[in-house]
């Protein structure tokens, strides 16, 4: 019955993010037999309302990283450029940067590329298929726990939210070589800057830049 | 007749003998745990599994100090995981005309008539670590974010192994729902390694000496494993006892709580991961709440509330103490 509940509050909170009808009886039935929608929900979830909030509350990642530098401005920098939903979440930076690729890593199955950018600076973004983390989903600040109030669902859909950005990596395969040049809008996700792990952004859109920009 | 007196008498006799029981618990705990120095604004009981265990002892001692900074006085008690020995220690407190409960329960749905009776009698409880299957009867429930944490964990174990090899899960006590948690988070991120073979998965009852004894007669079947995963840190303790015992110091140990003992075994490379969970910080939130509750009639926060699990390795081990992760 729990589970039940709360996969209504979890279709219920998706579906009022997308503007979608209430999920109805027939529907519950088929999520409850295991034949769910919340895939789709999901994807609409991330293409509608993710992706629209990671690209108008993006940062640049240099802006974020220099502000970051000086660690003991952290929270500081958190309220400027970031999301904290609670004390139990990073502090989740939505970033943009532009470089060229310097190096793609396929052969771990939580897959790697660096990235340089203008200032020589390197990056590091997580390319799937299993991307560790969730940033994506501690980065939107209208899903909070309580909607959920279940780890396990929760963890779900940060897990659903990831497979939405490995496809878009798997879309973007063939930009994605060492020597060519890359736009990356994703989230980092940190409990206090560079000094407390390594810096690694989990994409949500992918684009080949503009000549010159 | 005869026999339902004989019923009756016995009836009697084991509630009389419970009675005693509780009330010799009550008296022995009150003198050894406690503190009249304070409590101009009342008693806390704080309740909590074995205090053998350095996890539920450090939570112990931290809701004591925190209670007795804000003016209560405290009564610190074990139930030892059984459900029976909860009640009737809540049922005595109750009567004792404590203000409120900060509980470490004995079990996740066992717990929920416990709460409910003490929240009947007028007295708040609050759930630290483990939460219950219902809402509304705790005025808050606190838990560690265990799945996060068991992640992190796995994520890490994964990337030492290379991503391949054979290992062996030892769970915490799966009658905990904690345990299982951590035990379902694990297996989400390591059964995603096609290359990642999990040869024996056992229940070590979350103690050491259970998890050595298993872990020597897997070696016997399977001595060329790579890894071991666990559900807990004694757990985590008693593989590397039972490797060091079997001369395997190659093998990859995780584990997850972050006790002292741990954090001096990843300190000697004999763990290779853990999560520390905040012992003490849950249960000072847990006091901080039960006070403001007493004092204004709300928490002024969700009833469920998360506290993250910090992973730890030789990298930031130095910076944790008795539960608690701060700067050296």
């Amino acid at each position: 019955m729990i589970v039940a509940a709360r996969l209504v509050v979890l279709c219920l909170v998706i579906a009022l993010n997308c503007g979608f009808a209430l999920v109805t009886q027939q529907e519950l039935a088929k999520i409850r037999s295991g034949q769910s929608k919340t895939t789709r929900d999901v994807s609409s979830l991330y293409a509608d309302k993710i992706v629209p909030y990671a690209k108008s509350h993006a940062h640049d990642m240099a802006k974020v990283q220099k502000a970051l530098a000086d660690d003991s401005a952290f929270d500081k920098v958190c309220k400027k450029y970031g999301i904290q939903k609670s004390q139990a979440f990073p502090c989740t930076f939505w970033v943009s940067l532009t470089g060229t690729i310097k190096q793609v890593d396929r052969e771990s199955r939580a897959g790697k590329m660096v990235i340089q950018t203008a200032d020589g600076e390197k990056v590091t973004v997580l390319i799937g298929p299993i991307i560790p983390g969730t940033d994506i989903r501690n980065g939107y600040p209208k899903i909070s726990y309580n909607d959920f109030n279940n780890q396990g669902d929760f963890a779900n859909l940060a897990e659903a939210l990831n497979d939405e950005a490995v496809k878009v990596v798997k879309a973007a395969s063939d930009a994605l070589q060492p020597g060519k040049r890359i736009k990356v809008i994703g989230a980092y996700g940190t409990w206090g800057g560079p000094a407390a792990g390594p810096t690694e952004v989990t994409p949500v859109a992918l684009q080949s830049p503009q000549p010159g920009a | 007749m005869t026999r339902d007196h004989t019923r009756q008498r016995t009836m009697i006799w084991h509630c009389a003998a419970m009675l005693m029981m509780v009330l010799a618990l009550v008296v022995s705990s009150t003198a050894s745990a406690a503190d009249n120095n304070d409590g101009q604004k009342g008693q806390i009981a704080i309740l909590v599994n074995s205090l053998d265990n350095p996890y539920y002892a450090a939570e112990a001692k931290a809701a004591k100090r925190k209670a007795q900074s804000l003016g209560y006085s405290t009564l610190v008690l074990s139930h030892n995981e059984d459900v029976n020995r909860q009640h009737q220690l809540i049922t005595s407190v109750v009567a004792k005309g404590v203000e409120g409960i900060v509980l470490d329960n004995a079990g996740s749905q066992a717990s929920v008539s416990a709460v409910r009776y003490a929240k009947q009698h007028g007295v708040p409880v609050v759930l630290i670590n483990r939460e219950i299957p219902e809402d509304g009867i705790a005025i808050a429930q606190l838990s560690h974010n265990n799945v996060q944490a068991a992640s992190q964990v796995a994520h890490k174990f994964v990337q030492k192994l290379g991503e391949k090899g054979k290992y062996v899960e030892l769970t915490c006590n799966l009658a905990d729902n904690n345990c299982v948690a951590r035990s379902k988070a694990f297996h989400r991120v390591l059964d995603q390694y096609p290359d990642l073979k999990m040869v024996a998965r056992q229940d070590a009852n979350g103690a050491l000496l259970d998890a050595k004894e298993i872990m020597d007669s897997i070696l016997q079947e399977h001595p060329d494993i790579d890894g071991v995963i666990c559900g807990n840190g004694p757990v985590a303790l008693g593989a590397i006892a039972s490797l060091q015992n079997a001369g395997k110091d190659d093998v990859i140990v995780a584990g997850m709580d972050g006790s002292n003992e741990e954090i001096e075994a990843i300190k000697s490379g004999k763990l290779y991961a853990t999560a520390m969970l905040q012992a003490q910080k849950i249960a000072r939130v847990g006091v901080s709440e039960l006070d403001k509750y007493l004092r204004t009639g709300s928490t002024g926060r969700p009833e469920r509330q998360l506290f993250r699990g910090i992973l730890i390795t030789k990298d930031n081990a130095d910076k944790v103490h008795d539960f608690s992760y701060g700067k050296k």
